[in-house]
């Protein structure tokens, strides 16, 4: 990750419009030529709606573009991530909370792979390979182990690491620790990318998902809950 | 335990389910003794709320004996009577701590549906979907508090359970729209919706100095009790242009303050607007109702404000934003941070001046639930709340 992406906000650059060009095009515009047809044809609620839905398929042809397959596609950050690392795509996630406590504590619970175990989930256990080395185990299925090294550490305001796993596509990310303006609390905002497995199609499907945003979020969520209220929320058995 | 569980729209059951258990050091478990129905259940069963899951508990306005409580808990031991705010708090996140309790940043163990739905993840209730924490509710012989030093409150002596049990939701609602409307001495309040929220409603807008308030609904009996109870000038919207019924009772002004306690499954008078509103809602192109909503927005008073109880889930079409805007009008909402009020309802119930206790128009066993639920739903038999003895 590029320290500028910590800065400035390229990361949530959006892929807009996606070109549309070549063959898909002209399979665009045949089909939904066809499809206006026969949806004409056809007549009533499901001829209409058919119609109505291949007119925007000849539009997008027409356009050369498409706004739909724009939010399928990979951000620009996201490209230019798979790129550097000469992987098939990249999912690039990040998610913030303000945490009511100082700076400090914050950044020593998750320096210490022991506390943030507690919090994570899916459940692991963590073993200490040396200061800057930790070996993550899954509790549910021990053959998947992550070799997490520590890259950047800034004390109470940085943490930046990479993984190497054979079990697990790699998985890199950064966390950062700064005062919340005026009111006081922490601002933790944590930054998560990996190689998705199966290139853009396992990248479709994590976003479609919310896979790994939804993991990110609900972790920074129990991380919160933790050193807030000292309690992971709870209302099992119910969930 | 005996537990009243949602099973699927419109179907009820009761249910033996194993006895809650202490979760968390803060976590205590009551053994319910009143626990009363309320309108937000009636949008879970119409099935208006997503994430409901067949066999989760309903119920979230109680009150009841603590018969165990974890080790970080400090203000409550064996036997205490409390009542539970339905919307929890953990006291300790910033929204907590500026009172804002019903925009607790931790109380939901589920965050992310709100998150993607609202834009942010919003606060645990108790027996309201799995959105909203998938807490089992409290129509059960036993129900787990999370949080019990900042959600439970010991119920003076001196005040009956009958009069308690409302501290629990129906109060703080109405008493915190009262709050968030601004209301100035001699100001006009026009409350929509007569349940049990509209009610105290409009005894909290005496309470903060309204001059005087305008009670609607369309039952008979509730609009009794508004007026021999409430004190309110009572307008049934079947028999009475309301929009004309409000500028004559105000000079042409509109009433100062309007405060919506009907929400997302309003009925309408207007035949085109009703079939308007309950087709696309059938059809999921949108999720509420709005008639009352529009109708305060169009009535209140230029300046005025509009303070919204009535639990909206999603999307409203026909949103009459104009109005608001050429009108300069001020709108307030939430769910009800009721752990700011209590002190202060139950103050004024010593005083005398705040009686809920009328609002428990039926009890019934929990056996009864479904039958309870069905009454209460189409308000036969002049109910206004049903309460469950478990
Ligand atoms: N914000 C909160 O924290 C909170 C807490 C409790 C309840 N609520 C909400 O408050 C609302 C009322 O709750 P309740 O327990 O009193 O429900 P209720 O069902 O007993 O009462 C609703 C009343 O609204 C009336 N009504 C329907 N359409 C109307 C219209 N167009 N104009 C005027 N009145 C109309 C009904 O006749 C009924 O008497 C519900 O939406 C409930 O979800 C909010
Ligand atoms: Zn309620
Ligand atoms: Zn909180």
């Amino acid at each position: 990750m590029s320290s500028e992406a910590r800065h400035t906000l390229s990361h949530t650059r959006k892929q807009d419009m996606a070109p549309v060009t070549g063959v898909e095009r002209w399979a665009s515009l045949g089909g939904g030529l066809w499809g206006i047809a026969g949806g004409l044809r056809k007549g009533g609620l499901m001829g209409w709606g058919q119609a109505i839905l291949s007119g925007m398929l000849v539009y997008r042809a027409i356009k050369g573009e498409c706004r739909l397959k724009g939010a399928l596609s990979a951000s620009p950050y996201e490209k230019h991530v798979a790129e550097a690392h000469h992987w098939q795509a990249a999912r690039v996630v990040s998610h913030s909370v303000t945490v009511n406590k100082p700076r400090e504590e914050l950044y020593r619970f998750w320096r210490a792979p022991d506390k943030l175990a507690e919090v994570l989930t899916p459940a692991m256990h963590s073993e200490q390979v040396d200061d800057r080395t930790t070996r993550w185990i899954l509790d549910s299925d021990p053959a998947k182990q992550l070799l997490v090294r520590l890259v950047d550490d800034r004390e109470g305001e940085f943490l930046e690491w990479v993984s190497d796993s054979e079990a697990l596509p790699p998985f890199s990310g950064w966390v950062r620790f700064q005062d919340a303006p005026g009111r006081g609390g922490t601002e933790v905002q944590c930054y998560v990318t990996y190689e998705p497995a199966k290139g853009h199609l396992g990248y479709l499907a994590d976003k479609g998902s919310g896979g790994t945003s939804h993991w990110l979020h609900r972790n920074l969520r129990r991380f919160k809950q933790k050193m807030e209220t000292g309690e992971i929320t709870a209302s099992r058995p119910f969930t | 335990m005996r537990a009243l569980t949602w099973q699927g729209t419109n179907r009820l059951s009761v249910e033996t389910l194993p006895d809650p258990e202490l979760i968390n050091p803060r976590d205590v478990i009551v053994r319910v003794k009143l626990s009363s129905v309320c309108g937000s259940d009636l949008h879970l069963l119409d099935g208006y709320v997503p994430t409901m899951h067949a066999g989760d508990v309903l119920g979230h306005e109680f009150l009841g004996e603590v018969v165990e409580a974890g080790s970080g808990v400090t203000q409550f031991s064996r036997g205490d009577r409390v009542i539970a705010i339905s919307i929890l708090g953990c006291g300790d996140c910033q929204p907590c701590q500026r009172q804002e309790f019903s925009c607790c940043d931790n109380s939901n163990p589920n965050p992310t549906f709100t998150q993607e739905l609202y834009g942010h993840a919003c606060t645990g209730i108790f027996g309201y979907s799995h959105a909203f924490g998938g807490y089992a509710g409290s129509h059960a012989t036993y129900v787990r508090v999370p949080f019990a030093d900042v959600n439970l409150f010991k119920v003076p002596e001196g005040i009956s359970d009958e009069k308690a049990l409302f501290v629990s939701d129906a109060v703080p609602t109405g008493y915190y729209g009262a709050d968030i409307a601004d209301i100035e001495p001699g100001d006009t309040v026009a409350v929509w919706g007569c349940g049990g929220v509209g009610q105290m409603a409009i005894r909290s807008a005496y309470l903060m100095g309204a001059e005087q308030v305008i009670a609607i609904d369309r039952f008979e009996d509730r609009l009794h009790l508004a007026r021999k109870q409430g004190g309110a000038i009572g307008l049934n919207y079947t028999q009475h242009d309301i929009h004309d019924a409000l500028l004559s009772l105000t000079g042409g002004r509109g009433p100062d303050r309007c405060i919506d306690c009907v929400g997302m499954e309003a009925h309408s008078e207007h035949k085109l607007e009703d079939v308007y509103d309950r087709t696309k809602q059938m059809m999921r192109l949108q999720t509420e109702r709005g008639a009352a909503l529009r109708q305060a927005i169009h009535s209140c008073r230029k300046g005025g404000t509009v303070s919204v109880l009535g639990v909206y889930a999603g999307f409203m079409d026909k949103f009459p934003i104009g109005a608001v805007v050429n009108k300069a009008l001020t709108m307030k909402s939430g769910q009800q941070p009721g752990q700011r009020y209590v002190e202060r309802i139950f103050e004024h119930i010593q005083a005398g001046e705040l009686d809920p206790s009328y609002l428990m128009t039926h009890t019934a066993s929990l056996e009864e639930g479904p039958q309870g639920y069905a009454m209460f739903k189409h308000k036969s038999d002049d109910c206004l709340r049903v309460v469950f003895a478990p």
